[in-house]
């Protein structure tokens, strides 16, 4: 923290009558291997600094980023910034009030990464890559990636609030291919955690590995399923899926203030009275399970603490996920969702641990909730998405996919991917599972204009009456 | 007690990390240093976002024990530098030899193209800018049924240099200009929306009018959208957009199939099928790294090789695969310039400092076919034609197949009946370059490509119909709305 530099940077923009000034001050590391067929494709190591200050002036917001020694010329920028936006602007902006906050956060690492040799990194990654492979010579092709990440910040505001978090975030990728003819399967795993090199003592990536390869080679032989559409039951990780790409991405307010499904539906019914869809960047460990979430944080990038989000409650919507200004705009309180990957980014209302639980008393089993389905589609393993928010659209990958027969798993069909519209979609849940999955398996790099967020987590399988399956 | 710390310009960092380098026992050096100004004018709705802003930064691929090592710093610093060249030097050394390195590049025997910097692009201002984004504003809502919902215009500046010990020693200067508009039709029972994007490396090429006419033509031509119960397989034409746009495009799969990197692990069926029909005669498929016209074009790659514009697949039949220095010498073959760091458009894709030179297309292109647009519409008897499609990151690179979701148009007996929402689409690629049946005449001039419209012959098609809770709520709206008893609560 380097406070003069704060004040400084303070007094220079209230000269030009800055009612609001915050800093981003980063200064990370991060170190990335990508492992492809047992080989080394490459390996990048390093740092990450600057400033990022943005002024509020006349209801307007100027933004600008550079290198810390810069740090007059960044101001005049932001000020300059700050005009071309007044100019442009046809409304004034507002920012939600907040209590200033300061503190001091770092979150520990048992092992920390940034002190494992490289040496030592590349073997882990190299052997979970032999554990990808089979002696009959089914997977064609691996790949393994490596990341982790230090992300050290102050977040200094000219109200007060004075915030330094350093992050930790260690994450494994395992990705085989299995080959027959022209026809392949891929399928993939993932291990990671806010924290340290110590996921890999909690977490057997070598067994995950395996799984994961019997997986790609047992998806290869089986049929796939017939595109069309079907009642399903959606594990964790599309729980979880379903959850962020569909419904959190619909609720976040920055979007909103533009267009999207949820808008008016404030207080409205949208789901099951059942249903809850919560994001939560205050949960750091799921029950049983000792890896931290990977949407977990103490602070956004406003300074604002975060919190446990109900975003839909009983069925109800009940607020959208905000920054300070998206709360100030649809008069809602601000939910600490504010984030921005890099000093140089725009800070974005972005998602933390995102999943739909059951209200209490509504939760079912696992068995109980394949048991709402006579005939239809077991879909495992979620492997990415996208959503349309205005459109309301969706489309899912699923790396496993059973039949459902009379509430039982049947047949086992190749990865396929699923589709639907978010607001039918939530109507129709049909029950919903509280055994969260494992946090370290269900997490993901969410992208929004450009910028990546880590986000989770795993939540329990769910069943919905009509989604579309594709081939 | 203050320490004062010295920083070093871009030009002595570079300087000092070669030499360390050298110092510190590396077998070969490449540095790279890059200065990138933008400014970033964006518009959601009513709200601005502003932003200016510079990144300095160098990155080191050093040589030890035949492999490479990569790291970067953003802090310029002798510490910092020191730092990042033994992480670079210790990341080659942990990776055990490469019998596959040869070498960094040396200076290439081959001309390069002569591209100049447009230096009006310097002159520019964020009021210029800030003005042609409101003239876009206002001239969409000024448009019956249309209002404006989002809009961005960029400028982006590049002083690069890069610098390796086998003697290449470029250093340049780039950029462009560009934007997008996007704007929601109210026409109909389900209100739609479409965009425009488009963007220049020279002042003289981005018009402010053209992306206002794009993006008024499309949302104009996706209003009034239907969904419908439909399951089967019939003719789909692809729009330019959906073939090689840049909010995903089916073609890209190809392009990573055609990837050096994939095909020298075999994870493409085209390993080894140069010289074999791999689509249908009238197929040609280009990547063009010298396309003045284009923002992804210049002299030399992101290595030092001259970019050229190679023909990778001509009359269906495969010629060869896009390459650099380290995958052309190991599948046996010259580097046709294909290396990038970072890419992306609009601040949008990863900062060229913090990324390890990798194979990448500079634009992409499919050569004009006989038809025309309006001569495929009428040879449909029942199919789509698409402009979007959704979900292509989920595809199986490695095999082509892919299972997306787009927006577009149902055509029946000859003509475009209505748009339609949510039509998924699914196939393996491979088997798709053979199904093509026509190929327009017409070709649309994106920003990073060009394109014809596609007919693939036969493609698996399902779309579903809203249920109807969600028609009724539609339609009470569309009669608030219209009564102007509420305002629209979607946008």
């Amino acid at each position: 923290m380097d406070e003069d530099l704060y004040q400084n940077i303070f007094q220079l923009t209230a000269k030009e009558n800055a009612v609001y000034t915050d800093i981003r001050d980063e200064d990370s590391l991060y170190t990335s291997i990508e492992v492809v067929d047992g080989k080394v494709k490459s390996s990048v190591a390093g740092s990450e600094a600057g400033l990022g200050i943005r002024v509020f002036i006349d209801g307007a917001f100027g933004f600008a980023y550079g290198a810390k020694n810069n740090y007059k010329k960044i101001v005049n920028m932001a000020i300059a910034a700050q005009k071309t936006s007044k100019k442009l602007s046809k409304s004034i902006v507002k920012m939600a009030e907040v209590k200033p906050v300061k503190d001091k956060v770092i979150v520990n690492q048992k092992k920390q990464s940034q002190d494992i040799a490289f040496e030592d990194k590349m073997k882990l990654v190299l052997e979970v890559d032999k554990h990808l492979r089979d002696d009959d010579d089914k997977i064609k092709t691996t790949k393994v990636r490596y990341f982790d990440a230090l992300r050290r910040q102050t977040v200094a505001t000219s109200e007060g609030t004075l915030v330094y978090e350093v992050r930790p975030y260690t994450f494994l990728y395992m990705n085989p291919t299995a080959k027959k003819g022209t026809d392949t399967n891929s399928s993939s795993g993932r291990a990671g955690q806010v924290g340290g090199f110590d996921i890999f003592d909690e977490v057997d990536v070598i067994k995950r590995a395996e799984e994961i390869r019997i997986r790609a080679i047992k998806g290869l032989e089986a049929k796939k399923a017939k595109p069309g559409r079907y009642t399903v039951v959606m594990d964790g990780t599309l729980n979880f899926l379903f959850a962020h790409e569909a419904a959190g991405h619909s609720s976040e307010a920055d979007f909103l203030r533009t267009a999207g499904v949820l808008r008016g539906k404030l207080g409205k019914k949208l789901a099951p009275k059942f249903a809850n869809l919560i994001d939560d960047g205050t949960l750091e460990y799921v029950q049983q399970h000792k890896t931290r979430t990977f949407g977990f944080m103490n602070y956004d990038d406003e300074g604002v603490p975060v919190e446990r989000t109900e975003i839909i409650k009983d069925g109800i919507l009940k607020t959208y996920l905000t920054d300070r200004s998206s709360a100030a705009h649809f008069n809602l309180k601000p939910t600490g969702n504010c984030r921005a990957e890099f000093y140089s980014s725009t800070p974005l209302v972005r998602m933390r641990n995102t999943y739909i639980e059951a209200s209490k008393g509504f939760g079912l089993s696992e068995e109980e909730v394949l048991e709402l389905v006579k005939d239809g589609i077991l879909l495992m393993k979620g492997s990415g998405g996208e959503v349309d928010t205005i459109r309301g659209t969706f489309n899912f990958g699923s790396g496993e996919v059973y039949e459902i027969h009379n509430g039982e798993i049947g047949e086992l069909r190749k990865a396929t991917t699923l589709s639907g519209n978010t607001l039918e979609t939530l109507g129709k849940i049909m029950g919903i599972s509280n055994k969260m999955d494992d946090p370290s398996n269900t997490i993901g790099f969410c992208g929004k204009e450009g910028q990546n967020a880590p986000t989770g987590t795993g939540a329990g399988w769910m069943a919905v009456k009509t989604m579309n399956i594709g081939g | 007690m203050i320490i004062v710390v010295e920083i070093l310009s871009l030009n002595d960092a570079l300087t000092y990390g070669l030499k360390f380098a050298e110092k510190s026992g590396a077998d070969q050096i490449e540095g790279y240093s890059c200065n990138t100004q933008e400014i970033a004018i964006n518009v959601e709705k009513i709200i601005p976002t502003i932003t200016n802003g510079v990144s300095t930064g160098i990155s080191f691929r050093v040589v030890a024990n035949s492999n490479t090592g990569f790291a970067y710093t953003k802090t310029l610093t002798k510490e910092r530098i020191e730092f990042t060249i033994k992480t670079a030097l210790q990341n080659a050394k942990a990776k055990g030899k490469d019998p596959d390195f040869k070498t960094l590049p040396n200076p290439s025997k081959k001309k390069a193209e002569k591209f100049e910097f447009d230096k009006k692009l310097e002159s520019i201002t964020s009021d210029q800018m800030a003005e042609d984004l409101s003239t876009l504003i206002s001239t969409i809502d000024d448009t019956k049924d249309l209002h404006y919902l989002q809009g961005q215009i960029y400028l982006s500046i590049s002083d690069e240099h890069l610098i390796n010990s086998n003697g290449i020693d470029i250093q340049s200067k780039g950029g462009g200009l560009g934007g997008y508009g996007v704007a929601i039709t109210t026409k109909g029972l389900i209100p739609n929306y479409s965009f425009g994007i488009k963007g220049s490396p020279s002042t003289k090429h981005f018009k402010i009018d053209d992306i206002i006419n794009e993006t008024i033509t499309q949302t104009k031509r996706a209003a009034g959208p239907k969904t419908m119960n439909f399951l089967k397989e019939v003719p789909v034409i692809l729009e330019p957009e959906a073939s090689l746009g840049v909010l995903g495009s089916l073609l890209q799969i190809l392009s990573n199939q055609l990837n050096g990197n994939n095909v020298a692990s075999g994870a493409t069926p085209y390993s080894d099928q140069v010289g074999n029909q791999i689509a249908v005669d009238n197929f040609t498929f280009v990547d063009n790294g010298i396309n003045s016209s284009k923002l992804f074009h210049g002299n030399f790659d992101a290595e030092g090789v001259p970019r050229e514009k190679t023909i990778l697949v001509e009359n269906g039949i495969l010629k060869t695969f896009l390459l650099d220095t380290y995958y052309g010498n190991k599948l046996g073959l010259e580097s046709n310039g294909k290396s990038t760091r970072g890419g992306g458009i609009f601040g949008f894709g990863t900062d060229p400092v913090k990324s390890l030179p990798s194979i990448s297309t500079n634009s992409l292109e499919v050569l004009p076919g006989n038809s025309s647009r309006d001569e495929m519409i009428e040879e449909t008897k029942e199919g789509f034609m698409l402009r979007t499609l959704m979900g292509l990151h989920m595809s199986d690179q490695s095999s082509g197949r892919f299972s997306v979701t787009g927006f577009g148009w149902y055509i029946k007996n000859g003509e475009i009946k209505y748009p339609v929402h949510g039509i998924d689409i699914s196939g393996m690629l491979p088997d798709l370059l053979k199904s093509i049946d026509l190929i327009s005449k017409e070709r649309e001039e994106m920003i990073l490509a060009d394109a014809p419209y596609i007919r693939f012959a036969n493609v698996p098609v399902t779309t579903k119909k809203f249920d109807l809770k969600t028609r009724l709520g539609l339609g009470l709206i569309k009669v608030l709305t219209s009564l102007k008893l509420i305002k629209n609560p979607l946008f």
